[in-house]
């Protein structure tokens, strides 16, 4: 078993508290995601959890083994990508997998073998060739993360591996780490200040601020804690008398009202009020024009806990 | 343990091999600009030592008023052998003197009179400064020091005076006393900087990969593959070494076959150049060990680089200096007695310098080793 049990973590730089009593369960199989804005906290908890750096109190248990006892062996579990590109640049992209298989003890056919099978995942087989330094952004955030797969880690941990990189290479990586995470079982460990892009991949996530936990949960959970509340917005081609009170009767809306022309309902967002509502224009022979939901999303849960937007 | 340092250093060999291939076109030239280096500074010190000066001849007036009959001090003291340049005039009175000095344009007039019951010399200078009275200014100076010292000594110790001053210069001679043939000390001399061409190429041209690693946080990376401490480290020392093995195997193959034209013993020769690689990689080690970038790599390199050039004799002779004890530290210093025996045909290598030059190799890498902290590569 390979789950994660980060307990009662806390780290300090300095008279800086980097993580505050932070704990966490990652389950095997698992694609977790810790968001936070930059200073949270998120870069510090993977060093930690890859042996890079000690903490000051707490423990982290991998499959019930602590990492402060046997830190070299639960290390050889983890694919590590860090937050910035750390690769050889003035060597190719071959060259780079081939040191770092090296150092995982790879050599010979199995080798080739895995740098070919990481070749593939990341997309870069046609560029094997290519050196580091010649590439884009795009392409050394995907070969960041090849390097940390060629072992066949149980555990990917990833730190903000989309930053500044194109929408191709971006959708890239979030497929492969899908791919890998069915394919292979494997639990990711996914970090980013984009909150779409955690909500999109992860099962479950931990939002953290100034090194403290915020909340924790999958993302319906998380969105509870704070609101269960939608915002429809309908566009028709005219507005009918007594719409509002019609739309005050169907099940589910809060609160129907009109505003700047247009039909605006607050809505239970576990309940699915689209159709509800396009049969009741229907019945009333009106056209929709536009609609739109607003569901309220991670960011709008940052916003209500801290007052502050993410990507302050 | 050894097993996994094996793979790990086959790893970063192979990867160190690669980065300074792929520098292909400008480690050639850094090569080349090493060789070039211990040339231009080998020819620099045997220019200094070679140089014919073009003397100008010194009129020289000596008139002695005190009168003694036999060859007084100063004639004694600017004997021609010792001063090729000196034209000697001596005058028989005060007039003569004064006539002589007065017809040239450029002279020295040297007077020595009794006043007070003391010798004195006065010395009078005609014309522009030159190289050629200061020389004699000097000299004099000197010889009145060592004549002061003979009359002191002889009016203490009385008879035993002969014998004490006999042994005085015995033992004075000593550490100035170099065997050496002159031809052989040019030779050496530039040696000395082709070894120090070598250190500056591995501290400032090549720099070592494992700062620049660790600067980019590669060595981080890599710690989380689960490599111990100590296996990246000796990986990068053995890595390290082969590499200065290979260049250092070229280089003075280079130097003494082509540059300097002196065979040697191959075995001791091979000898001396894995030694050499020892100490320059235990030096990258130690600063792979102590430097968390490259600027700081560069300042602690270069100071390490003047006080080796200074106290290991690459600038001034460690004889003339008499900082020979200092230079023991040098690990240039040894490594240069050490060609130095293979240059001069000792048998072997010597054993206490080779002993020296482990020792120093261990103490840096092991000080290296100990101050490189995991904690303190990210
Ligand atoms: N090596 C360090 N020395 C001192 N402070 C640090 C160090 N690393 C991180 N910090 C501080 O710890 C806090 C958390 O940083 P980090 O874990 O990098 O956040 P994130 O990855 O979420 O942006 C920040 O306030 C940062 O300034
Ligand atoms: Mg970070």
């Amino acid at each position: 078993m390979y789950e994660i049990s980060i307990q009662n973590v806390t780290k300090r730089y300095d008279d800086q508290l980097a993580l505050d009593n932070v704990s966490l369960r990652i389950e095997e199989g698992e694609i977790f995601g810790l968001l936070g804005p930059n200073g949270a906290g998120k870069t510090t908890l993977i060093h930690l959890l890859c042996g890079l750096i000690g903490m000051d109190s707490g423990d982290i248990l991998i499959g019930g083994r602590s990492m402060k006892k046997s830190p070299e062996k639960l290390k050889a579990l983890i694919g590590y990508v860090p937050q910035e590109i750390v690769l050889f640049d003035t060597l190719t992209v071959k060259d780079n997998l081939e040191y770092f298989g090296r150092l995982y003890h790879l050599s010979g056919t199995r080798l080739k073998e895995k740098i070919q099978s990481a070749l593939a995942i990341t997309g870069l087989k046609d560029h094997h060739k290519q050196k580091v330094k010649k590439m884009s952004g795009g392409m050394k955030r995907r070969l960041n993360i090849a390097c940390a797969i060629l072992h066949d880690p149980k555990i990917l941990v990833l730190d903000e591996p989309t930053v500044g990189v194109d929408p191709q290479s971006r959708n890239h990586i979030l497929e492969a780490i899908r791919e890998m995470n069915r394919t292979q079982k494997m639990t990711v460990l996914y970090t980013s200040h984009y909150m779409e892009e955690a909500e999109a991949l992860c099962d479950r996530l931990m939002i953290l601020d100034l090194g403290k936990e915020l909340v924790q949960g999958t993302k319906t959970e998380i969105i509870r804690t704070v609101t269960n509340e939608s915002v429809v917005e309908i566009l028709t081609d005219y507005l009918p008398t007594g719409i509002t009170e019609a739309f005050q009767e169907v099940p589910g809306v809060k609160k129907a009202s009109v505003r700047d022309g247009k039909i605006h309902l607050i809505v239970d967002s576990s309940d699915p009020i689209v159709e509800k509502a396009v049969r009741l224009l229907d019945g009333l022979e009106v056209k929709v024009r536009n609609l739109s939901v607003d569901n309220p999303t991670l960011e709008t849960v940052f916003l209500s806990i801290t007052g502050k937007a993410l990507r302050d | 343990m050894f097993d996994s340092v094996w793979k790990a250093t086959g790893a970063i060999f192979s990867k160190d091999f690669k980065v300074i291939k792929s520098q292909g076109f400008s480690t050639l030239l850094l090569f080349l600009f090493l060789l070039a280096l211990g040339l231009l500074y080998g020819l620099m010190y045997q220019n200094v030592f070679d140089q014919n000066i073009h003397w100008t001849p010194l009129p020289v007036f000596i008139f002695d008023e005190t009168g003694s009959s036999e060859p007084g001090f100063a004639e004694d003291l600017l004997s021609p052998d010792r001063f090729p340049f000196i034209e000697l005039h001596k005058a028989f009175s005060s007039l003569d003197f004064e006539e002589g000095l007065a017809n040239q344009k450029n002279a020295v007039g040297l007077l020595i009179k009794e006043e007070e019951g003391q010798t004195k010399i006065y010395w009078r200078s005609v014309g522009e400064k030159s190289i050629e009275k200061n020389i004699l200014f000097q000299a004099i100076e000197k010889g009145v020091e060592e004549a002061l010292w003979h009359t002191r000594t002889y009016a203490i110790l009385g008879p035993r005076a002969a014998d004490f001053m006999t042994e005085w210069e015995i033992l004075a001679a000593r550490p100035l006393i170099r065997e050496v043939p002159r031809e052989d000390i040019r030779v050496l001399s530039s040696l000395e900087y082709y070894l120090i061409s070598l250190f500056t190429g591995f501290c400032i041209l090549f720099t070592t990969e494992f700062v620049r690693d660790r600067e980019q946080r590669l060595i981080a990376r890599s710690f989380t593959a689960g490599i111990r401490k100590s296996t990246l480290y000796w990986s990068n020392f053995l890595s390290n070494f082969v590499l200065v093995f290979a260049v250092a195997l070229v280089y003075f193959t280079i130097v003494f076959g082509i540059f300097l034209r002196i065979p040697v013993p191959l075995g001791p020769f091979f000898g001396a150049v894995i030694v050499q690689a020892m100490v320059v990689s235990a030096f990258q080690s130690l600063l792979g060990g102590v430097c968390k970038n490259r600027k700081v790599e560069l300042v602690i390199s270069l100071l390490a680089l003047f006080t080796m050039l200074y106290l290991g004799g690459a600038f001034f002779p460690v004889e003339v200096m008499a900082l020979e004890r200092i230079a023991e530290f040098m690990p240039n210093f040894q490594l240069f007695k050490l060609y130095e025996g293979l240059v001069l045909g000792h048998p072997g290598l010597d054993a206490t310098r080779l002993g020296i030059l482990f020792a120093q190799s261990a103490v840096m890498a092991l000080v290296g080793w100990f101050v490189f902290k995991k904690s303190e590569v990210l």
